[in-house]
């Protein structure tokens, strides 16, 4: 298993077990999701890059790797308002939960980088929100 | 010329997915499909929509029961000349 392997893994075991989401994490998932399966926390592989600039060696000693967690929850007409606070309270719970976690020292620290719009999905008949939160951390090789 | 008596024809009970649909309480004979459809590619579902004539009194959260789920409509859309569509979502 390559590091990149066992971070992801222990990135989406923190995030398992979270008041809302539960045990509804997933790796890089391909398979959609069904609207009882909502809500949940989708994890993907963002870029990795060598933060050492030694151009001689093939071993890039530390590594910064991006890991991305998209929050999807559900929402319908008129439950508006409950739809983006079930999304604030997962984002918060996810905050909390990675905030300078180290992944039981497989990494540096776990920071949040950035987090983005709001999407809203209305082509089903239980709409969907979408909120990406990107992380970014550093391992050495 | 079409007229509404021509239009008619289309929302009749042999038509395939011909429904009668209860809006706001009030009988209402129209098509209904409930197709596959997908949000962000990674949920799936269905997008369940009600084509009836234009003129049908009925807005933005009214209520459609059809069978036994009870829709609300999320948006009205323009159709062909002379019908409307529902489109549904379920609360």
């Amino acid at each position: 298993m390559t590091q990149r392997t066992e971070i992801r893994n222990a990135f989406a075991a923190l995030l398992t077990g979270l008041p809302s989401t539960g045990a509804r994490v997933y790796q890089s998932r391909t398979r959609p999701l069904q609207a009882a399966e909502l809500p949940a926390i989708l994890i993907f592989s963002g870029g990795s890059r060598p933060e050492d600039k030694d151009l001689c060696s093939m071993r890039p000693g530390l590594m910064t790797y991006q890991l991305s967690a998209d929050i999807l929850v559900k929402h319908s007409v008129g439950n508006e308002s409950t739809a983006d606070q079930i999304l604030d309270e997962i984002t918060a719970a996810v905050f909390a939960s990675v905030s300078a976690n180290t992944l039981s020292g497989k990494v540096a620290s776990l920071r949040l980088i950035h987090v983005g719009e709001v999407d809203l999905d209305d082509s089903l008949e239980k709409p969907a929100l979408r909120l990406p939160v990107l992380f970014e951390t550093q391992y050495s090789t | 010329m079409f007229d509404a008596a021509d239009l008619s024809a289309f929302v009749d009970p042999s038509m395939p997915g011909y429904v009668e649909a209860l809006i706001n309480g009030q009988p209402v004979g129209g098509l209904f499909r409930s197709n596959y459809a997908e949000a962000f590619g990674v949920i799936s579902g269905s997008s369940p929509a009600f084509r009836c004539l234009d003129g049908i009194p009925v807005g933005f959260g009214a209520t459609v029961v059809i069978g036994p789920v009870t829709y609300t409509v999320a948006e009205i859309q323009p159709a062909e000349p002379g019908f409307q569509l529902l489109k549904l979502e379920t609360p």
